[in-house]
């Protein structure tokens, strides 16, 4: 009796276990190819989407190296960007890029020197028109005409309390000052002695184009 | 009598090479003046200037005050930067050929009886400004020195035929002028600056 329980039981064993390896020998042997063919859909999904990508990055790039291209420095740098960070790697593209970045490279340098030019200009009709305001003032021949230059002249300042530094002597690098003062008081002080204005050496603006600091040299 | 001789001799050595030691000291002092005190003779020129200008400034200031054509207003802000050329509780000396007794008074209170003088008109001149005393460094640093000028004075009151002088003097004064080394920030820099401080103007002499 024992003999034939154990029997069952060994045979219940075998049958469950090799029931279960069928089980999975069917599953695989049914499931593979439907896998094969979703990853084969998404691959050419992908390829799909990878020549669309590079066909409108290409044209994004040559729209950027063109002349008639109306957009702003900052724009054109941004679309470049946009197309970098797509991190194609096709031949074209990439020549494509490098071609832009020289072309965006160009631009900027000379944006740079335009705006450079402008600044300097801007600085040298400051200078001519302080200098010449502080003749004005020293020479006036009254005093509300003096007063009259002082408030047209501050006009040119951020503040009439933009500092005023005086430089008495330089030796070595090294600046001697005169006690710093304010370009109101310094006006004023022009108007009261009526002494030669000091040479101007040096004018610091602001970022709304005003005067912010004087540096003198005593003459 | 030997050992003193070598006594000698080597007593000798040391003194010369104390000697040696104590002239290339001098002289490096001389040459290499590197120090923060050392002021070149071009720098000390400008310094000079500088308060030779200021006293300038203040006879200008003086002129304008005086001045009764200058508006209130005016004379009011110019006192204001004359005071900001002088030392605290500096004096200004005042005489007349009337009398002997020279009067000292704080500057403001100096200006403001200059701008009521009874005269119609008030000429101030100041001229022959230079140094009796060169600025010399001072143990804390200052330097002090002395500057003279004369001052030419005409009080005139308006009459039927045009103003008629009613008094005049010459004064000689002596002003003494105070320089040091200071610093302020401005814009986040150190700037190092000399700022001169014209300390009691004396009378020395009163003449018509």
């Amino acid at each position: 009796m024992m003999i034939v329980k154990r029997l069952e039981s060994i045979t219940f064993r075998t049958v469950t276990r090799y029931g279960l390896y069928l089980m999975l020998g069917l599953l695989v042997s049914t499931g593979m190819p439907a896998c094969k063919a979703k990853e084969k859909a998404a691959q050419k999904e992908a390829a799909a989407l990878l020549a669309k990508q590079t066909e409108q990055a290409k044209k994004d790039l040559i729209s950027l190296l063109s002349d008639n291209n109306t957009k702003s420095l900052e724009e054109k740098e941004r679309d470049l960007q946009a197309v970098k960070d797509l991190g194609l790697t096709d031949p074209e593209v990439l020549k494509l890029i490098e071609k832009v970045e020289a072309k965006l490279a160009a631009e900027r340098e000379a944006q740079r020197n335009a705006s450079n030019n402008t600044g300097t200009t801007e600085l040298q009709a400051k200078q001519r028109a302080l200098g010449s305001a502080m003749t004005a003032i020293s020479g006036a021949r009254s005093v509300e005409e003096a007063n009259r230059k002082i408030s047209e002249t501050l006009k040119l300042f951020s503040s009439p309390d933009a500092p005023v530094l005086i430089v008495i002597a330089e030796e070595n690098g090294q600046k001697d000052f005169d006690r710093p003062t304010s370009i109101r008081l310094y006006l004023e002080y022009l108007k009261d002695t009526g002494n030669a204005p000091d040479a101007l050496s040096h004018l610091t603006m602001d970022s709304n184009g005003l005067i912010s600091e004087v540096e003198l040299i005593k003459r | 009598m030997q050992r003193t001789n070598n006594g000698f001799r080597t007593l000798s050595i040391f003194a010369l090479f104390f000697l040696f030691a104590l002239s290339a000291s001098v002289h490096a002092q001389q040459t290499t003046p590197q120090n923060d005190d050392y002021i070149s003779p071009e720098r000390k020129k400008a310094i000079d200037s500088l308060a030779l200008e200021k006293v300038r400034d203040l006879s200008k200031y003086i002129a304008i005050v005086g001045d009764k054509s200058t508006p209130f207003s005016e004379a009011d802000r110019v006192i204001q930067r004359t005071l900001e050329l002088f030392a605290p509780d500096s004096e200004m000396g005042v005489s007349s050929v009337n009398s002997t007794e020279i009067l000292y008074y704080g500057v403001r209170t100096y200006l403001e009886r200059l701008m009521q003088l009874n005269y119609d008109r008030v000429e101030i001149e100041w001229y022959n400004i230079q140094y009796i005393s060169d600025l010399e460094r001072q143990p804390d640093g200052k330097y002090v020195g002395v500057i003279t000028i004369y001052q030419r004075f005409s009080g005139y009151k308006e009459g039927y035929e045009g103003n008629v002088l009613l008094y005049k003097d010459t004064t000689k004064k002596d002003i003494t002028v105070y320089v040091e080394r200071k610093e302020t920030q401005i814009g986040g820099r150190t700037i190092g600056f000399w700022d001169v401080m014209l300390g009691d103007v004396r009378v020395t002499e009163t003449r018509r």
